[in-house]
């Protein structure tokens, strides 16, 4: 699908910290987690930035920054800006 | 419709909630196009007012939101990223480029990456918890509050009044081995508040700086081991200060599922301050006691949080949290809020405090009481103890530092591992009954009594063995005299 090679989406987890990406879809177990997610401001649409993976997730989406658990982390389906890391425009949209 | 804010959430959505409309004639407490906008995303509570709202109309609905609910992406999804941009684009407009400061950001990182952040997490604690509310708390205001104000003043006073105007039964209940002012308030005032006074504080103050959310993010991989997420780490070690008010805390904690394993882990492995206070004095002069009594308790809390984790059902605990930039604590925000938490604790606690010695004075008066310490004294002599630690054993149950500082007059009679198994025992042993009173407030009377069935044996069950597997050593290497 890629224009320009992209690499292809996958778990939020498979990515390296620094990373920039666009949601593609939750895998969330059920309603209540995708509930919780959506709350969360994490959304199918909306841009992110891997900050750290340890001692846990940690995102940025806008002015705000989340700690996730791997349980968490891992059902947010990202698209990596092309070259994962190097795209750096905070421009959300 | 509605004048001022509103959010477009493009045709689809929009379609749908034109169909809704017309259908949602009941009474409901807010906008019917709120209303419409819930049904949408699935909120079970709403769908089920609807159903008893609407009538012969739920039909219609249920099948508008199954058309809906065939949707991809998911309508909850769309609703949300129109909310999310909406916020987003009243947000640039109001907002410039987010402020960098480069001292807060080096903090930041020193506080989350981990071969900084778990010494600088060791360091808060040990002058938060330890320094200030075990020094500061545990020691000089308990001193000063329950120390000097309660045996100088009111103890006194109360029992001046209680010996002039009221017959004697009466009279022990204001002021006597269990009353009202000289056990019930000294304890809930005395003891209790100077300790969760100064843990307000420094939770106040954690919570202000912006470092509580990373407390809770390094403690969660370890908290997943017994079964909760980070959260927890604020209950578990609130607990060291007073497990009673610890107990409310598990309110916090997501899942009904986390509430009760961290009910459970408060009620049998956390020492409290009072008991954790004693047990230092009692087991202090021998490192090897202390030693042990540290590593069993743990193993203990480690064991029981992972075995519930097996076997309770329901999801495992998640963990996220909202990670604010840290900053200068305002003194003002930190004196309000923990104003705000010690009269919570004063309205919601002292009550549980004061009727519990209520309850003491009566069994007391129908001799009730003595009737349940002979019934301990089997038990008792199994764990390899003198049959009058029964009583210490009951009073350890009415106030879990009654228990340990009755050890602590029968020290000198004891051997030490009469002392280490006493004090492993009473650890586990059932929470003082205010606790128990919160337990059944907070879990309900069926799962407060599970957890007590529980507790009980396993408390039992660890000393026993513990006894024995001491004695075996002891015989081999000559640790019994001493």
């Amino acid at each position: 699908m890629g224009k320009e090679k992209s690499p292809p989406p996958a778990p939020l987890t498979c990515w390296p910290a620094g990373s920039w990406g666009t949601v593609v879809d939750l895998a969330a177990e059920d309603d209540a987690q995708l509930a919780k997610l959506l709350a969360l401001g994490i959304i199918p649409g909306v841009r992110l930035r891997i900050l750290r993976r340890s001692p846990c997730w940690i995102i940025q989406i806008g002015f705000t920054r989340l700690a996730l658990d791997e349980t968490l982390a891992r059902t947010i389906l990202l698209l990596p800006d092309h070259p994962p890391g190097v795209s750096a425009f905070d421009r959300d949209g | 419709m509605s004048r001022g804010f509103r959010v477009d959430y493009g045709p689809t959505i929009e379609g749908f909630i034109a169909r809704l409309l017309p259908l949602l004639k009941g009474d409901y407490p807010f906008h019917r196009r709120a209303v419409a906008l819930l049904l949408l995303q699935g909120d079970q509570e709403i769908a089920a007012l609807t159903a008893r709202q609407e009538g012969p109309r739920v039909r219609q609905i249920q099948e508008i939101i199954k058309g809906a609910g065939g949707l991809s992406p998911p309508p909850a999804s769309t609703i949300a990223l129109a909310r999310h941009r909406k916020a987003q684009r009243i947000a640039q407009a109001v907002m410039g480029k987010p402020l960098v400061r480069p001292l807060g950001g080096l903090l930041d990182w020193l506080t989350l990456w981990p071969p900084t952040a778990f010494p600088i997490l060791a360091l808060v604690l040990y002058y938060g918890l330890y320094r200030f509310v075990g020094g500061l708390g545990a020691q000089i205001l308990v001193d000063f509050i329950e120390g000097q104000l309660f045996q100088s003043w009111v103890t006194p006073f109360a029992q001046e009044l209680g010996a002039r105007w009221l017959s004697p039964p009466l009279a022990d209940l204001v002021a006597g081995d269990y009353g009202m002012v000289t056990l019930g308030l000294r304890y809930a005032v005395g003891i209790i508040l100077p300790v969760v006074g100064t843990f307000f504080f420094f939770f106040s103050f954690l919570e202000d700086t912006g470092y509580l959310p990373r407390l809770a993010l390094l403690a969660d991989r370890a908290c997943k081991k017994v079964g909760l997420s980070g959260r927890a780490v604020i209950p578990l070690t609130l607990g060291l200060g007073c497990d009673t008010m610890a107990t409310v805390v598990t309110r916090t904690l997501e899942t009904t599922r986390e509430r009760i394993i961290a009910t459970f882990l408060l009620a049998l492995a956390v020492p409290c301050s009072a008991q954790l206070g004693l047990i230092l004095a009692l087991l202090g002069h021998s490192p090897l006691a202390l030693g042990i009594w540290v590593l069993v308790v743990g193993t203990i809390f480690l064991a029981a949080g992972h075995l519930a984790d097996r076997i309770l059902p329901g999801p495992k605990a998640v963990f996220h949290m909202e990670l604010p930039p840290l900053r200068l604590p305002v003194v003002g925000n930190i004196v309000m809020k923990t104003a705000a938490r010690i009269q919570w604790y004063l309205i919601e606690i002292t009550p549980v405090f004061l009727g519990t010695s209520l309850l003491l004075w009566f069994l007391d008066q129908q001799g009730l009481l003595q009737l349940i310490i002979s019934a301990l004294r089997g038990p008792i002599q199994s764990l390899g103890l003198p049959p009058d630690a029964a009583g210490i054993f009951l009073l350890g149950f009415f106030r879990r530092d009654y228990g340990a500082a009755g050890l602590y007059d029968l020290r000198a009679s004891l051997s030490p591992i009469q002392l280490t198994v006493a004090a492993t025992t009473l650890t586990l042993f059932v929470p003082c009954l205010a606790q128990a009173a919160v337990m059944v407030k907070e879990r309900g009377v069926l799962a407060a009594m599970l957890i007590v069935a529980i507790i009980v044996p396993v408390a039992f069950l660890v000393g026993f063995s513990l006894n024995h597997l001491l004695g075996s050593l002891a015989m081999i290497g000559g640790l019994g005299n001493g």
